[in-house]
C-alpha cells in the first residue's frame, strides 16, 4: 500500500509542478491547434483531387488524425530527463533512494501526460467537431476500447522512450537512435493511415511496435469493428509489456555498470 | 575521537576502488584501435581505507581534488561497489541491503537538488515523507520539527525557484532529514557557495549533530568548513589516509596558519616589512604567510599599512594542498606524485 502511495504521490506532484509551466501550456496547445489544422487542409485538398481514400471519408480521415495526434503530443519528456539524469550523473543519486527509478519516471511522466491530455483531448474533440462535425458511425460501445487503445499507445510511447533514453548508460550519443524512432513512429501511423502505403510497407508496418502508438487507436476509433479490435489490443498490450520490461531490464544492467564504473 | 566508548557506526577494511576507464590514442587511428582492441587505465581512487566512525561523532573527511572521498562516500552510501575490501553502515553491508540502508541514512551530494523546482519545498518535503514511508501523523510532526530546527518557515510555501541560494539549501538540508537519518553523508555541502551560506549551512550542521545526535560525515576541501564544525579529521590523499586526528591537534599543528595577499599602490616604507614571512612577490603585490601561533594578524595588518597605499588585500586558510604537503615532510614520509598511489609498503595509520 505504501509502496504503491509513494508513486501515486509522483504523478500527483508532477501534474502540480507541469502545472506551473503556463507558458510553455499556451505554447503547446496553440501548436496543436495549428498543426491539426494544417492536416486538415492538406486531408480535404487530396480527397477532393483524388476520389479513392482507401475507405477514409474526409470525416474519418480528420477525426483519424486528431486521434493519433492527441496520443502523440501528449508525450512525456522521459527520453530527455534520462539522458540528462544518466549523462549528469545525477541517476546515481538515486540509487541509494527507497524507490524504482523506472517506475518513479513512469509517475513522473504520467504526471505530464495527464496535464497535457486535459488540454489537448477537449481540444482536438473541439476541433473535429466544429471542422466535420461528430465522427460518422461513431458508437459508444466502442468507446472503452478506444480508451484502452490511446492509453496503451501513450504507455507504449513511454517506455519506447526510457528504452532508448536508458541506452545513455552505454553511449555517448544516443540521439540518433530517438530520432529514428521519432521518423519511424510518424511514418507508421501519423503521416498517414497504414492503409494509404503501398502493400509491402503496410504489412510490415502492422508487425512493427511504432504503428502501435498512433495508429492503433485512431484505426480502432475511426474503422471500429470487433474484428479489428482482436487485431490491435493484443498485440499493443504485448508491445507495451515488452518495453516495459525492457526498460526495466536495462535499467537494471545500466544500474550495474553504474555500481562498478561509477557514473 | 575513535577511541571513545560509543557504539560504532561505520567501519571500513582496506577499503579499495580501482575504476577502469578506457583509453584512446589520438587520431583516426586511435579510435579505430580502441574500437577493436581497447586499452584500459586503471585508476586507484581509493587505496585501502580503514575507518571507524562512532555514533554521533562529526567527522570531516579532507582532501585535494580527485583524492577520493566522493568515492569513499559513494560505496558508504550503496552507490558504488568495492573492488575489494569490507564496509559495514549501521551493521549493514551497502552493497547488499542498499535499500534497508536507505532508510536510515540520508545524503546531500554538492548542488544537487531533491526538490521540485516549480513547487514550494512543503511539496517535496511530502512527497519525500511518502518515499520514505512515514505515516501522515509522523511526517507532520516531523515538518514542523525541521522548520523549527532550520528556521525555514517564512519560505516553506515559497516555489523553490523564487528562494535565495541560502534559502533554498536550508530546505535542501531539512528535505534530507526528514526521515531521520542516523547518519547523513554530506558532500561538500558549502562547495560554491558564498561566505555568509557557507557560514549559515555550517551552523545547520552542526544544529543537526547537537540536536538530532545525527552522526555527520562531511567531505570538504575548505578547511574552514573543519576548523569550525568537526571534532575529528581524515585527512585522504590519492586514495590514502594521510593522517586522522582530532580537530585540535590539527589546528595546533597545522591550521595556525594564513595568507594574506596584498597589493600596494605605493610601497613607501618597503623596512616596514622586514621579518615578515614574504613567500611570493611579484612588483607590487605579495604573499604573505602568518603563523598565527607566533604573530598576530592585526599587528600585522597594521605593518602592512604603514608600508604603503594598499589597493587590495584578502586573507585566506593556507590551502590543503600546502597541509598535505607538511603532514608528510613532518612524518617523514615521500609525497607521492599526482596520479598514483604510494608504492611504499608503510601503512599511514592513526596516531594514537
Ligand atoms: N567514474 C569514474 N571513472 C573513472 N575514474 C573516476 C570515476 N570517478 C572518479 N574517478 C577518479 O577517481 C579519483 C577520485 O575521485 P573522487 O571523485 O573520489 O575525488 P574527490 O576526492 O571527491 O575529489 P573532488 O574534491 O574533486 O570532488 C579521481 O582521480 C577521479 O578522476
Ligand atoms: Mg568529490
Amino acid at each position: 500500500m505504501k509502496g504503491l502511495h509513494k508513486y501515486l504521490l509522483v504523478t500527483r506532484t508532477s501534474i502540480r509542478s507541469n502545472l506551473a509551466y503556463t507558458a510553455d501550456f499556451i505554447a503547446g496547445s496553440f501548436f496543436f491547434v495549428l498543426v491539426i489544422f494544417i492536416f486538415m487542409q492538406l486531408w480535404q485538398a487530396i480527397s477532393i483531387s483524388d476520389g479513392s481514400t482507401e475507405g477514409y471519408t474526409v470525416n474519418r480521415l480528420v477525426w483519424y488524425y486528431i486521434t493519433a495526434e492527441i496520443v502523440v503530443l501528449s508525450k512525456s519528456s522521459v527520453f530527455r530527463s534520462m539522458n540528462e539524469e544518466i549523462r549528469g550523473g545525477g541517476v546515481a543519486y538515486k540509487l541509494n533512494k527507497p524507490y524504482s527509478f523506472v517506475m518513479y519516471q513512469l509517475s513522473d511522466g504520467i504526471g505530464q501526460i495527464i496535464v497535457k491530455l486535459i488540454i489537448n483531448a477537449p481540444l482536438g474533440l473541439l476541433l473535429g467537431y466544429l471542422y466535420v462535425g461528430g465522427l460518422e458511425g461513431f458508437r459508444w460501445e466502442s468507446l472503452p476500447a478506444v480508451i484502452l487503445s490511446v492509453v496503451l499507445g501513450i504507455l507504449l510511447n513511454f517506455f519506447m522512450d526510457a528504452f532508448i533514453g536508458m541506452t545513455a548508460f552505454w553511449t555517448e550519443d544516443n540521439s540518433a537512435f530517438y530520432w529514428i524512432a521519432q521518423k519511424l513512429s510518424f511514418i507508421f501511423g501519423l503521416l498517414m493511415p497504414l492503409e494509404f502505403l503501398p502493400g509491402v510497407i503496410k504489412n510490415i508496418a502492422v508487425l512493427l511496435p511504432f504503428s502501435y502508438i498512433a495508429y492503433a487507436p485512431a484505426r480502432l476509433l475511426t474503422s471500429f469493428s470487433v474484428g479489428t479490435m482482436l487485431d490491435i489490443l493484443p498485440v499493443q498490450l504485448f508491445y507495451t509489456a515488452l518495453f516495459a520490461v525492457l526498460s526495466q531490464m536495462l535499467y537494471l544492467s545500466g544500474a550495474k555498470k553504474l555500481n562498478i564504473n561509477g557514473g | 575521537m575513535a577511541g571513545c566508548v560509543t557504539e560504532t557506526v561505520i567501519r571500513t577494511e582496506g577499503l579499495r576502488k580501482v575504476f577502469r576507464t578506457k583509453t584512446k590514442k589520438e587520431g583516426l587511428k586511435g579510435s579505430v584501435r580502441a574500437l577493436v582492441k581497447p586499452e584500459y587505465r586503471e585508476i586507484q581512487a581509493v587505496h585501502g581505507i580503514d575507518l571507524e566512525v562512532g555514533k554521533g561523532e562529526l567527522t570531516a573527511f579532507l582532501g585535494p581534488n580527485g583524492a577520493g572521498k566522493s568515492t569513499t562516500i559513494k560505496m558508504l552510501t550503496g552507490i558504488l561497489h568495492p573492488t575489494s575490501g569490507e564496509m559495514s553502515v549501521l551493521g549493514l553491508d551497502p552493497r547488499k541491503q542498499r535499500t534497508a540502508l536507505s532508510f536510515r541514512i540520508g545524503s546531500v551530494f554538492g548542488q544537487k537538488s531533491q526538490l521540485w523546482f516549480h513547487l514550494p519545498p512543503t511539496d517535496s518535503f511530502r512527497l519525500l515523507g511518502a518515499i520514505y514511508e512515514l505515516d501522515k501523523a509522523v511526517l507532520d510532526k516531523r515538518i514542523s520539527e525541521v522548520i523549527e530546527l532550520f528556521d525555514i518557515k517564512d519560505f516553506i510555501d515559497t516555489p523553490v525557484r523564487k528562494l535565495s541560494l541560502g534559502q533554498r539549501m536550508r530546505c535542501e538540508f531539512a528535505a534530507s532529514i526528514l526521515h531521520r537519518p542516523e547518519i547523513i553523508f554530506l558532500d561538500e555541502p558549502t562547495i560554491g557557495l558564498d561566505v555568509i551560506v557557507k557560514q549559515s549551512i555550517r551552523e545547520l550542521i552542526s544544529r543537526l549533530n547537537k540536536e538530532e545526535k545525527t552522526t555527520i560525515f562531511l567531505t570538504s576541501h575548505d578547511i574552514g568548513d573543519v576548523e569550525q564544525l568537526c571534532s575529528r579529521a581524515v585527512i585522504i590523499n590519492h586514495g590514502r589516509i594521510v593522517t586522522d586526528s582530532s580537530i585540535k591537534e590539527l589546528k595546533y599543528g597545522y591550521l595556525n596558519r594564513k595568507i594574506i595577499d596584498v597589493k600596494y599602490g605605493a610601497l613607501t616604507d618597503a623596512g616596514r616589512l622586514d621579518g615578515l614571512n614574504i613567500v611570493k612577490s611579484k612588483g607590487a603585490s605579495m604573499k604573505i604567510e602568518v603563523d598565527e601561533k607566533k604573530e598576530s594578524i592585526q599587528e600585522i595588518m597594521v605593518r602592512l599599512m604603514q608600508a604603503g597605499n594598499i589597493l587590495d588585500v584578502t586573507i585566506s586558510d593556507i590551502p590543503m594542498e600546502k597541509i598535505i604537503g607538511d603532514i608528510y615532510r613532518d612524518k617523514g614520509l615521500e609525497e607521492p606524485d599526482a596520479g598514483i598511489g604510494p608504492k611504499s609498503s608503510q601503512q599511514e595509520g592513526k596516531p594514537e
